[in-house]
This record gives structure tokens, sequence and C-alpha cells, in this order.
């Protein structure tokens, strides 16, 4: 038997600009039916142990990572391994710094590449260079409300990446900072194939390197994308 | 509660995406720092306000027509400048928060959230302020207390 499991990949708490507390975002991501979520606060992971720990004792798994919010651009990077100085990252050195993530064993993603940016959004949109995608392991092709239009472009340019021979995963985003789904609004949510009913971190970083992955509907799983 | 560092420093607009390092020293070993900083003005009040949000709508959206009431929800815009802090060039923590008015407390037991515990031992200090929008002049304040 398989199973797809529901995955919240981009959240905040309240160590940045969310307002969870970290017990509070498992208990909200457990209330809306996830196995699991990464929490992704900007520029600090220092509410990731707390998250994991609500994690273990409420039943939900948790990744612990970070969203590199540079001026040019927002990298999420899973797996809690490397601990890079986000201040550090330009666009000159940022292959370099995805590769030693990597190397510490971490997976990384690019974050809503077109989201509205600058002066709305500082680095919402991405300005690092095409050269970057070569070393990223997933590509966040759809972010928050699925009706946003931004989400045609990165999806159009997620599809000639993968054209041009990109070995990228494509993943949801929901840039979850507080409970406050608006009516109407449709949501989604990466879904891993698991062989089993639950998943570890590490199992849950593998498959999304390995493209076990679908985004889908977050309350009925309805594929929409993979 | 000792006043060990302060300054009134001025943002200016070329200095936006850029890193504003303001070093101190702390001479004997302390049980905690306290960092008191604030911003102003966090709202840009320019009448080219909506002009320039309309902009990034644009390269945002691309050809996809834009509806001025979604420009609208983004306003006002705002100056953004966040604060870490380094230890002898580690870092101990961001508070990438919108809020321009923030007090940070870190020790070696418990730190503000975005901080990790730390042991506050003498040596040297650095307060980075990142200008992540700017949109006019802005004034900071920064004040460092060893407790």
């Amino acid at each position: 038997m398989s199973y797809n499991l529901k995955f919240e990949l981009h959240t905040h708490t309240i160590h940045s600009d969310g307002s969870f507390t970290p017990k509070e975002l498992v208990e909200c991501a457990i209330k809306y039916g996830y196995n699991g979520i990464a929490i992704t606060d900007h520029n600090t992971d220092s509410g990731a142990d707390e998250c994991v720990k609500w994690g273990n004792e409420l039943g939900l798994t948790v990744i612990k990572g970070i969203e590199w919010t540079t001026f040019w651009g927002h990298i999420v990077v899973l797996g809690g391994k490397s601990s890079i100085d986000w201040r550090s990252v330009t666009p000159q050195n940022v292959i370099e710094k995805v590769k030693e993530a990597k190397r510490a064993g971490d997976i990384v993603g690019i974050a809503h590449p077109y989201r509205v940016g600058y002066p709305v959004c500082t680095g919402g949109r991405n300005q690092f260079p095409q050269e970057l995608f070569e070393y990223l392991d997933f590509y966040e092709v759809v972010s928050s409300e699925l009706e946003d239009p931004t989400n045609l472009r990165s999806a159009q340019e997620y599809y000639e990446l993968k054209q041009n021979g990109y070995n990228l995963t494509g993943t949801y985003g929901r840039d979850w900072h507080r409970d406050n789904d608006r009516a109407g609004a449709t949501y989604l949510a990466t879904y891993l194939y698991s062989e089993n009913p639950t998943i570890t971190a590490e199992e849950a970083l593998e498959a999304i390197k390995q493209g076990k992955v679908y985004v889908g509907d977050r309350s009925t799983g309805e594929f929409i994308l993979r | 509660m000792e006043l060990i560092y302060r300054t009134d420093y001025t943002i200016t607009e070329d200095m936006c995406h850029r890193h504003v390092d303001l070093g101190f020293a702390l001479k004997e070993d302390a049980k905690a720092l306290k960092i008191v900083y604030s911003y102003s003005p966090k709202v840009y009040e320019g009448e080219d306000a909506l002009e320039k949000a309309v902009e990034a709508f644009k390269e945002a959206y691309g050809a996809h027509p834009i509806d001025l009431e979604e420009v609208k929800v983004e306003m006002p815009l705002k100056n953004h400048v966040t604060l870490s802090l380094e230890k002898e060039e580690d870092l101990v923590g961001t508070a990438h928060r919108h809020n321009n008015n923030i007090v940070v407390e870190v020790s070696d037991k418990v730190a503000t959230v975005g901080f990790k515990p730390t042991k506050i031992t003498k040596g040297e200090y650095k307060i980075t302020l990142s200008v992540h929008a700017i949109l006019c002049k802005v004034y900071a304040h920064v004040e460092v207390y060893a407790l």
C-alpha cells in the first residue's frame, strides 16, 4: 500500500514575522490534516527545536528549516544541518552558499520566484542568477493562494526549466504566517509518496529530493501538478 | 543595568539593500544583553507610493492585468530595517519582524524569539541593521545594556 502524506513546506512563527507560536503552528497543522510541516522562519532557526518537540508530542513530522530572506530573493533551506549566515548570501556567491548547505545534508529550493517584489516585498521576486537553478533541489511552483496571478509565471518558468533538463522538484508553499484562510481562495499542499502512513523528516527530505511528490488540493488531495 | 552602547544612525535611500554594521565591545562578562531598537518613519508618506507599488506589481504580473484594488491592499508602503546580533563573528540571531520598535534580550539561559541563548562574555559584538526596504530617510536608534 502507498500513502500520499500531506506536508506544508513553508511556514513562519513568532520567531520571525509569523503569528503562531511553534506549538500553535503544530496544532494548526494537525487541525488541517497535515502529516508534516517544515518550519522556515525568516533568517532564524531559533524556533526549530521547540517546533520539533511539539511535533513529536502531538504527532506531526517537523522538518527543521530556514528561509534566507535576502535582498535578491528568498531561498528555503530544509534539514537544519547547515548554519549559513543569511547576511553573507549575495547574487555573486549564492551558488557556493547553496552547495555548502547541501554538503551539510540540507536540501534547498527557491520560494515564490515571481512574488511581487520591492518595495512591496523585498526579495519576494527572485533576482538570483539563472545558474542557481542548476544547484537547487526544489522550486516553489505555487505559493499562497492558487489564484494569485504570479503563480502562472512561476508555473511557466518551472515547466521551461524541466523541459531544459533541470532536475527540480515542484512544490507548494503556503508561506503560512497565521491561520487566516481567505474565503473563496484555494490552498494547496505538497503530497509526499510513502510506503508507510508516517514519515520521518529525513525520509520527507529524500522524497522531495527524488521528486516523489505531487502538488494537490489541500482539502481533497486532488492532483494539481507534478 | 549599564548602558554600554548607544547610537542614532541615519539611513539614506542609497543604503538600500545593504547591511550596516555597528560594533561595540563588552569589557566584562555580563548576565545578559538588552538591545532597544527603533526606527522611523515606518510608513512612507510620499505621493508616489501607489505608483511605486504598481510598478512592482507590473514586474511580477507580466502581461496579467493589474487590479488596482489588489495593489491598494499592500498600502501603505513601509520602510523595513531588521536587526541582527553577532558575537565574535557568530550570528546570535535576527529579529525579522515588521515592528519598528523592538527589545531583544539574550542570556545563556533565555533569548528573545529569533535569537539563541548565548553566554554573554567580554569581547567584540556587532549589531547589523539590514536595510530591506527604504523609501525615505530613516532614523534608527539603538541602545545596548549589559545586565
